[in-house]
């Protein structure tokens, strides 16, 4: 009991990663946008295609988030409440909002102040790397989840490996989306997985 | 009696209760929670649960809405504004209450 009471923030907090869903949908919005870039560094210079991501990402991103809040509390109705129960969480009050905006803003402005100049651009995926490897390490800690270290590593990883294998740009954000949306597919797959075997439907209490 | 003491003898013994202060502090994190949840984290059995969540009903602390979620009964748990004071009241007391205590 005691332990269940140190820890009950932590949980509910978690909860929400329990069954591998909203994982399953960050990859696969990291995965768009990843062949997004790659459809531009493959293009030849002047085509179309090139100008594609410009059009694509705030779609994938701005539509990939509107779907994903509608079809991920639909399908936990179906999968998840029945199995482990219902919650709904407290929405992020307007003072967490702008905190989380303004922190965007300074992490954008940083790496825009540290990236200037042509030679300082091919840090930009090892600068990305390290920027997801940071945001998945504070996750993991702070809901508790040894998975998400491991999806931190592997940005830092597919950033530091873009940076020294000399990909180039476009292809190196390429390289870094499709591999930590592929890592977070993976590790919601596998989540869900055991979700599914270690749990089943209960009769509504 | 020294204060940090006298805090033990006047805390809210609604709240107190270990199952009770389990159920709030996890309402506390949430808008709500329904049943089903509150029994897989709380551990507690379906009789012992009911009789908590009643007493803290009973106190205003804890809001239970019965509906339908479809066609299927749901029952949703809440901590109403007096159970979040409540709340907090008690973490600041037992803080209070273990600070004031001898090393």
């Amino acid at each position: 009991m005691d332990s269940r009471i140190e820890n009950a923030g932590r949980r509910t907090r978690r909860y929400w990663y329990d069954d591998g869903l909203g994982e399953m949908a960050k990859g696969a919005i990291f995965l768009l946008m990843g062949l997004a870039f790659l459809l531009q560094a493959e293009a030849p210079q002047g085509a179309l295609p090139r100008l594609f991501p410009a059009i694509a990402l705030p779609v994938i991103v701005f539509g990939g988030i509107l779907l994903a809040r509608w079809l991920i509390p639909a399908v936990k109705a179906r999968l998840t409440y029945p199995r482990t129960g219902y919650v709904a969480y407290q929405p992020a009050t307007t003072g967490r909002k702008l905190a989380i905006a303004a922190l965007g803003l300074a992490v954008a402005t940083l790496i825009a102040i540290l990236v200037r100049g042509p030679e300082a651009r091919t840090l930009i995926p090892v600068v990305e790397g390290l920027f997801f490897g940071a945001l998945f390490f504070f996750l993991g800690h702070w809901l508790g989840l040894v998975r998400f270290y491991a999806v931190a590593i592997v940005s830092v990883l597919v950033g530091a490996i873009s940076y020294l294998g000399g990909l180039g740009l476009d292809r190196s954000l390429a390289a870094i989306f499709i591999v930590v949306g592929a890592s977070l597919i993976l590790s919601g797959a596998l989540t869900l997985r055991s979700y599914l075997h270690h749990t089943r439907s209960s009769p509504q209490v | 009696m020294e204060d940090g003491l006298r805090e033990i003898v006047n805390t809210d013994r609604v709240i107190h209760e270990p199952a009770r202060l389990l159920i709030a502090a996890i309402l506390y994190e949430l808008e709500g929670a329904d049943f089903l949840y509150l029994l897989r984290e709380t551990g507690l059995t379906k009789g012992n649960l009911s009789s908590h969540l009643a007493r803290l009903e009973e106190a205003g602390y804890v809001k239970i809405d019965k509906s339908f979620r479809g066609k299927v009964p749901q029952t949703v748990c809440s901590l109403t504004e007096s159970g979040r004071t409540a709340f907090r009241d008690y973490r600041k007391r037992l803080q209070r209450t273990v600070d004031s205590l001898p090393e």
